[in-house]
C-alpha cells in the first residue's frame, strides 16, 4: 500500500567485483529472481541495490576439477543442470531435487545458488501488503515477535530449498566467495535463524557447489499438495555408501520443517551400527520424527507434517536399501531379504 | 487425451460443432477484458481496506491526501446513499464502511489519482484508527455483544433460519432402521481467471456509463440504481469480455459503486482493478457449511423418510444468503424419492469475507454428504452402492415431495453408463490394494425458476434484426462469462432462420442496448436466452416466408427452404436470402422481432417454495479411480469417468468443455481448496500459491459421456451443462477414498496431512 520500493541495478561481468558491490549498504544479488521479485512485489525485500550476477560467465559453468569432481556455477539455471548431457546420469538424486522446484519456467529462470539461498518462508509474513498491514512486524520483517511460535525468541521460517537437503546428502561443498574464498559443507551455509537463515559475511558469496567425485546412493522425497509448483512441505534426503557391501556415511536429512535442514544424526549412527531390518529403519523414522519440531507455518497442518517426516523418511530408507542390494550390498547388513518383504507399515 | 463417447446416437443441432465465436479474439490476445479497456482522462481509483477482521472505525482522516500529487478525489464512509445488496430483503452493504469492518479487505476509504502508483502512494497517506474486536470465526449464539457483527440485526448473528418439512416424517421414521452422518464442507473460492475491474464515468449530463467484469449486468444496474440513488435508466452497465465468472462475478461489489463515486467526485473515468489477493477478501464464493442428515431406510433399500440440517458461515454481509440458505435443502429430492422430508436451514453473519453462490450455488456441499451418506448406508446393508441408488431414482415426469416438478431424466441411463464404462462390477473389491472406486449421482437446475427480485417480465429477452445487407442482429442481455452464450445465440438464430452462421452477430451484456436477460447464473443462459431467441428468429423466419411468399405470387406453403434460398419448386423459382431481405424491409420497413422467454410457474405454494424449481433439471453421475498413497497422505485420481443428461448437446467442444472443467474444479474442492482463516480472522493465503487449485499434472482422464432425451422445454431440446457436472465428483472421489483405504474423512479440502492423520487414527484404532 506504500509506495513501491526504488533501487538501483548493477549488472557485474566479473565475480572479482562482487565483494566490494555487495559491501554497499542494502545491496543484494539478483540471479534469477524467481524469489526475491515476487519479494519485492509484496514489499518482503527493501534492497537499495540489485547486484545482476548473470553476466559473470564463471558464475554460470559447470565444470570438473583437477581432482574430477563436478563444480556446479551459483548463477547456473536449474534448466542448465537438467539438460546437462553428463551430470544427471552421476547424481540422480539431484536432478531429482531440482525437478521437483516449481515449474519448468522459473527453473530455466532459477539458479543453484539462489535456491540454496531462497529466502525463508512463513505463512504469517509470506502474504501480501493488505493481509500484513494490521500486524506488528515480526522477527523477519525487524520487528520482535513470532506469529507462527509465539514463544520462540527468533525467527522459525521454513527454508524451502529442495536442492539444500540433497547436497547435504550428498556431502557436497559450497565455495564462498567474498573478500577471501572458502569451502564449506552445505550444511553450514545454514544458521538456523530464520531472519537471518544463512552464515554468509557481508560481503560474502555463494560462488559454486562442488560435488563428491563419486555420488552415494541416494533417495530424496518432497512432500506437497500437488503434483508440481508447490514449495516443499516436507523435503528428506537420505544417501549411503557401500563400503564392501557394508552401508558407510549415511546421511538422513529432513528440510523444509525449519529454518535450516536437519541432518538426523542418531538414525545415522543407529543405520551405521545396526542391519537396517524394517525394524531399524522403522525406529530411524521416529528418531527422524522425534528430531523436527515443525511449527504451523507451512502450508498443511503440522500434525500432518510430523506425520510425514515418519512417513517419508521411512519410505526413503527403504527405496535406499532396494537401491544398494541392488548394487551389491550384502544382505545382512541390509537386513535381509526376508524382513523386506514382510510390507511397510502404514 | 480423454474421448467423448455416445451411448447412443442421438438428435443433434445442425451446428453441433461450430467453433466458438470468441475462440480467435481469445486466442490471439483481440479480446477486451475489463481492464484492458481505457477512455481519455481516464483515472486510476484504489480501495483502502480494513487490516482487521472485526474492528470499529474511530477515526478516518483523509486532509492529508487532499493536494498530493495526482490525486483526483479521496471518499470516505458510508459511501453509498443506501445499502444495497443483490437480494430484496437483505440490503445490508455498503460501499464503503463508516462505523465498524466487518472483514479483513473490507473497503473504507477510495482515493483516485491521475496514476496509480500516486493513488497507492495517497493511500499510505490516509490515517484509518481501528478499535479491534474480537473477530467472529463461527456460527453461533455469541457470548458478548461485541461479537456481534450487526449489532441492530434482530436476530444477532442469525442472519436467516429456514425450516420446511413435506411428507409423514414422524410415520417414515417409525420402526425403520436409520442412519445419521455429519460433515464439514470448507468453503473455497472461484478464482476466475480475470479479476474483478470496473471502469465507470459519471458523465458531465448525469448519465452513468459502467464497464465492469460481471455476469449480471441487469442485476448491477438496478444495485447500483440503489446505492446511488439514481434512476436505473440513467445508468448503462456493459460487460466486455469475461475471463470466468463462476457466481463470483453476479451482484454489485463495492469497488463498483466507489469507482462510480469517485468519477461523480473528480469528473473522469475511473477505473478499479482488484488484485488477486483483493478478489479473496471480496470473494461470494462457496459457504463452508456444517451438516448432519438422517435417513430412514425401509426394506430393499427404498429411503422412507430424510431429515437434512445445514448450518451456513456466510461472512458477513448477506450476498445471496438466503438463496444458497435454501438451496443446501431444495434438491436432495430431485436425485432420489424422499417420501418425507425435512430440512432445517441456519445461516450466519461471522467476520470474513461475504458468502454467495459458486458453480453449484449451495447444493454441492449437501450433495457431498448425500452422497458419502448413501454410501455409508449401502455399507452398512452390505449393498452395492450403484443398486442402493437405483432403488431410489426419482421417475421422469413426477413431482418431487418438495413440490419440483422434473421432466425429463436421464439419470438411471447415466448411473448405467458410468457402472459399464468404469468395469464397476468387475472392477470394484478386486482392485490392488489402496485403490478405490466411488460413485455419486446429482442433478442441477437448468435455470432458477424465479428472479432474485419478484416480478412477472420474462426472465429473458431478444430483439432480432436483419438488415438490408442481409446479416442479422441478435441483441440480448445475457453475458458471455466464458461459457459460450454468444455463440450458442448464434447457432440458434441461424438453425431457425436457415442461414449461415457467418450472417450473424450477437451484441449482449449492455443494459443500454440490449433487451433485459438476468445473466449468467444458475445455468439458465440456453435455456431461457436460448427460447427467447428461438422465438424471435421464428418469428423472422415466419415474417421472411410470408414476404417471399406474396412477392412470388404463391401461398406460403408453397414456398420451401433450401439452404438459404428461398423456394417455389411448382414455379421453378429460387430466391436467394438477401432478396427476400430487401422485399421484407421495402415492403415493412427494418426488419426486427422480438421474443421473451418466462419460466413456467413453480407449483410449490409455501415460503422457500421459490428456490429450487427449474423449467427442467440435468442429471449426471460420476465412478472416480483412485489410490491413496499410504507413505504420504496423497490421493492419485486415475480416472473419472463422467456421464450427463443435458438433454440435446447443442455444441459437443462446448459441452465437452464445460463438463471438464466443472469436474477439475470439483476436483480442486475436494483435494486442495480452502477459502480458511487463521484465528486472527485473516486468510490463510489469498494468492495462488497459499490457496491452491488444481494443474493440469493433477488431473485424471476424464471420460464424458452424454446420455437422455430430448428436453422439451428446452431450445431444441437442451439442458443445463454448466454447473451440474461438479457436483458428483466431490463425493464420487471421498468414497473411492474410503473403499480404497476405509477411512471416513469427516471434512474437504481432502489433503495429504489429512489422509496421513485419518491413516494414523485408524492405525491407532486397530492396535487397540
Amino acid at each position: 500500500m506504500s509506495s513501491r520500493p526504488s533501487f538501483y541495478i548493477t549488472r557485474l561481468e566479473n565475480w572479482v567485483d562482487l565483494p566490494s558491490s555487495l559491501g554497499t549498504l542494502g545491496a543484494q544479488i539478483l540471479a534469477g529472481g524467481t524469489d526475491l521479485v515476487p519479494n519485492l512485489t509484496w514489499e518482503l525485500a527493501s534492497p537499495t541495490m540489485l547486484v545482476d550476477v548473470m553476466g559473470i560467465s564463471e558464475l554460470r559453468e559447470i565444470t570438473i576439477d583437477a581432482e574430477g569432481r563436478w563444480v556446479i556455477g551459483a548463477a547456473v539455471t536449474l534448466s542448465d543442470i537438467l539438460h546437462h548431457p553428463v551430470l544427471g546420469a552421476h547424481y540422480p538424486m539431484l536432478v531429482a531435487a531440482v525437478h521437483a522446484v516449481a515449474t519448468p519456467e522459473i527453473r530455466a529462470q532459477a539458479t543453484l545458488g539462489g535456491n540454496l539461498c531462497v529466502d525463508t518462508r512463513c505463512r504469517f509474513r509470506n502474504q501480501p501488503p493488505i493481509w500484513r498491514s494490521g500486524l506488528d512486524p515480526c522477527f523477519k520483517s525487524d520487528g520482535n515477535r513470532c506469529y507462527a511460535a509465539p514463544k520462540s525468541r527468533e525467527c522459525v521460517a521454513i527454508l524451502s530449498s529442495d536442492t539444500a537437503p540433497v547436497l547435504i546428502a550428498l556431502g557436497a561443498e559450497v565455495a564462498v566467495g567474498g573478500p577471501e574464498l572458502r569451502w564449506v559443507e552445505v550444511e553450514a551455509l545454514y544458521s538456523g535463524d530464520g531472519h537471518d537463515h544463512l552464515t554468509l559475511g557481508p560481503q560474502e558469496f555463494v560462488r559454486a557447489v562442488r560435488l563428491p567425485r563419486v555420488s552415494p546412493a541416494g533417495v530424496f522425497r518432497k512432500w506437497r499438495d500437488r503434483a508440481t509448483m508447490d514449495f516443499p512441505e516436507v523435503d528428506v534426503a537420505v544417501a549411503a555408501t557401500l563400503d564392501e557391501g557394508v552401508p558407510r556415511d549415511i546421511r538422513i536429512v529432513v528440510s523444509a520443517v525449519g529454518p535450516a535442514p536437519v541432518r538426523i544424526s542418531a538414525a545415522e549412527v543407529l543405520l551405521d551400527s545396526s542391519p537396517w531390518t524394517d525394524a531399524q529403519l522403522e525406529r530411524a523414522s521416529v528418531m527422524a520424527r522425534e528430531a523436527v519440531h515443525p511449527y504451523d507455518n507451512g502450508q498443511l497442518g503440522v500434525i500432518g507434517r510430523q506425520l510425514a517426516v515418519r512417513s517419508l523418511v521411512l519410505d526413503a530408507l527403504t527405496a535406499l536399501r532396494a537401491a544398494l542390494m541392488e548394487t551389491g550390498g550384502e544382505q545382512n547388513d541390509l537386513g535381509g531379504r526376508d524382513s523386506r518383504e514382510k510390507g511397510q507399515p502404514r | 487425451m480423454s474421448k467423448m463417447h455416445e451411448v447412443e446416437a442421438k438428435p443433434t443441432a445442425l451446428l453441433d460443432t461450430m467453433p466458438r465465436i470468441d475462440a480467435w479474439d481469445k486466442v490471439t490476445g483481440q479480446a477486451l477484458y475489463a481492464d484492458d479497456v481505457r477512455w481519455p482522462h481516464m483515472a486510476y481509483g484504489f480501495l483502502i481496506r480494513s487490516p482487521y477482521a472485526h474492528a470499529r472505525v474511530v477515526k478516518v482522516d483523509i486532509e492529508a491526501v487532499r493536494g498530493l500529487p495526482g490525486v483526483l478525489a479521496v471518499l470516505c464512509g458510508p459511501g453509498s446513499v443506501a445499502a444495497y445488496g443483490i437480494m430484496p430483503s437483505t440490503q445490508d452493504e455498503h460501499a464503503l464502511a463508516a462505523k465498524k469492518v466487518c472483514y479483513l479487505g473490507e473497503p473504507v476509504v477510495a482515493i483516485a489519482a491521475e496514476t496509480l502508483h500516486q493513488a497507492e502512494a495517497a493511500a499510505s497517506k490516509v490515517v484509518v484508527e481501528y478499535e479491534v474486536l474480537r473477530p467472529v470465526l463461527h456460527p453461533g449464539v455469541p457470548k458478548s455483544h461485541t461479537a456481534l457483527v450487526h449489532p441492530e440485526h434482530p436476530t444477532g448473528n442469525l442472519f436467516k433460519a429456514v425450516d420446511l418439512e413435506f411428507g409423514d416424517m414422524a410415520g417414515g421414521f417409525l420402526d425403520a432402521w436409520t442412519r445419521e452422518d455429519r460433515f464439514f464442507y470448507q468453503g473455497n473460492n472461484h478464482v476466475a481467471m480475470e479479476p474483478h475491474a470496473v471502469l465507470a464515468y459519471w458523465r458531465p449530463d448525469g448519465k452513468i456509463e459502467v464497464s465492469s467484469s460481471t455476469q449480471a449486468p441487469h442485476y448491477v444496474q438496478r444495485e447500483l440504481a440503489r446505492a446511488l440513488d439514481v434512476p436505473d435508466y440513467r445508468i448503462r452497465v456493459v460487460a466486455p469480455v469475461i475471463g470466468g465468472g463462476f457466481g463470483g462475478k453476479s451482484e454489485a461489489f463495492p469497488h463498483e459503486v466507489a469507482a462510480v463515486l469517485l468519477s461523480r467526485e473528480c469528473g473522469r473515468p475511473v477505473k478499479i482493478t482488484l488484485s488477486r489477493e483483493e478478489v479473496f477478501y471480496t470473494h461470494r464464493g462457496r459457504h463452508p457449511v456444517s451438516m448432519r442428515v438422517r435417513t430412514a431406510i425401509g426394506p430393499a433399500g427404498r429411503i422412507r423418510a430424510m431429515e437434512f440440517d445445514t448450518e451456513l458461515d456466510g461472512g458477513a454481509y448477506g450476498s445471496y444468503g438466503i438463496a444458497s440458505t435454501y438451496y443446501t435443502g431444495a434438491l436432495q429430492p430431485t436425485t432420489y424419492q424422499i417420501p418425507a422430508y425435512h430440512f432445517h436451514g441456519e445461516r450466519w453473519y461471522t467476520t470474513k469475507p461475504p458468502c454467495g453462490p459458486k458453480r453449484g450455488h449451495g447444493t454441492t456441499q449437501p450433495r457431498a454428504l448425500l452422497e458419502i451418506h448413501l454410501d455409508r448406508m449401502a455399507r452398512a446393508l452390505r449393498m452395492d452402492p450403484i443398486a442402493l441408488r437405483r432403488q431410489n431414482l426419482t421417475p421422469p415426469h413426477s413431482v418431487t415431495v418438495n413440490q419440483l416438478e422434473i421432466t425429463t431424466s436421464g439419470l438411471a441411463e447415466c448411473l448405467d453408463a458410468v457402472e459399464a464404462r468404469s468395469g464397476w462390477r468387475e472392477r470394484r473389491g478386486q482392485l490392488e490394494p489402496d485403490r478405490g472406486l466411488g460413485v455419486a449421482c446429482s442433478s442441477y437446475l437448468s435455470g432458477a425458476g424465479l428472479p432474485i427480485y419478484w416480478n412477472p417480465l420474462p426472465h429473458s429477452g431478444v430483439r432480432l434484426a436483419v438488415n438490408r445487407d442481409g446479416g442479422v442482429q441478435v441483441f440480448c442481455g445475457l453475458t458471455d462469462i466464458g461459457q459460450g452464450a454468444q455463440t450458442i445465440l448464434v447457432m440458434l438464430t441461424a438453425q431457425a432462420l436457415g442461414i449461415d452462421s457467418q450472417r450473424v452477430r450477437v451484441y449482449t451484456a449492455d443494459t443500454g442496448m440490449t433487451p433485459v436477460d438476468l445473466g449468467s447464473y444458475s445455468s439458465r443462459v440456453t435455456m431461457m436466452a436460448g427460447n427467447a431467441t428461438l422465438q424471435a428468429a421464428e418469428r423472422m423466419a415466419a415474417l421472411l416466408l410470408h414476404v417471399a411468399a406474396e412477392r412470388m405470387g404463391v401461398a406460403e406453403v408453397d414456398v420451401l427452404r433450401k439452404g438459404e434460398d428461398f423456394l417455389v419448386p411448382m414455379a421453378d423459382r429460387i430466391t436467394p436470402w438477401d432478396d427476400v431481405v430487401k422485399w421484407a424491409e421495402e415492403m415493412q420497413g427494418p426488419l426486427s422481432t422480438v421474443g421473451g422467454y418466462t419460466p413456467p410457474p413453480a407449483l410449490g405454494r409455501y415460503k422457500g417454495s421459490g428456490v429450487g424449481p427449474s423449467p427442467a433439471y440435468s442429471f449426471s453421475a460420476c465412478v472416480a479411480d483412485i489410490t491413496v498413497n499410504t507413505r504420504d497422505g496423497r490421493v492419485t485420481v486415475h480416472h473419472l469417468w463422467v456421464a450427463h443428461d443435458l438433454g440435446t448437446p447443442l455444441n459437443r467442444s462446448m459441452v465437452e468443455g464445460q463438463i471438464r472443467g466443472g469436474v477439475v474444479m470439483g476436483l480442486g474442492e475436494v483435494l486442495m481448496e480452502a477459502q480458511a482463516f487463521n484465528p486472527d480472522g485473516r486468510h490463510r493465503g489469498p494468492h495462488l500459491l497459499g490457496y491452491r487449485i488444481p494443474t493440469i499434472l493433477d488431473v485424471p482422464e476424464i471420460d464424458i459421456v452424454l446420455v437422455g432425451e430430448p428436453e422439451p422445454r428446452g431450445p431444441l431440446g437442451a439442458k443445463e451443462v454448466g454447473q451440474g457436472p461438479l457436483n458428483p465428483v466431490i463425493p464420487a472421489v471421498i468414497n473411492a477414498i474410503s473403499d480404497a483405504v476405509g477411512i471416513d474423512l469427516t471434512e474437504t479440502p481432502i489433503t495429504p496431512d489429512r489422509i496421513l492423520r485419518a491413516l494414523h487414527k485408524q492405525e491407532r484404532g486397530r492396535a487397540q
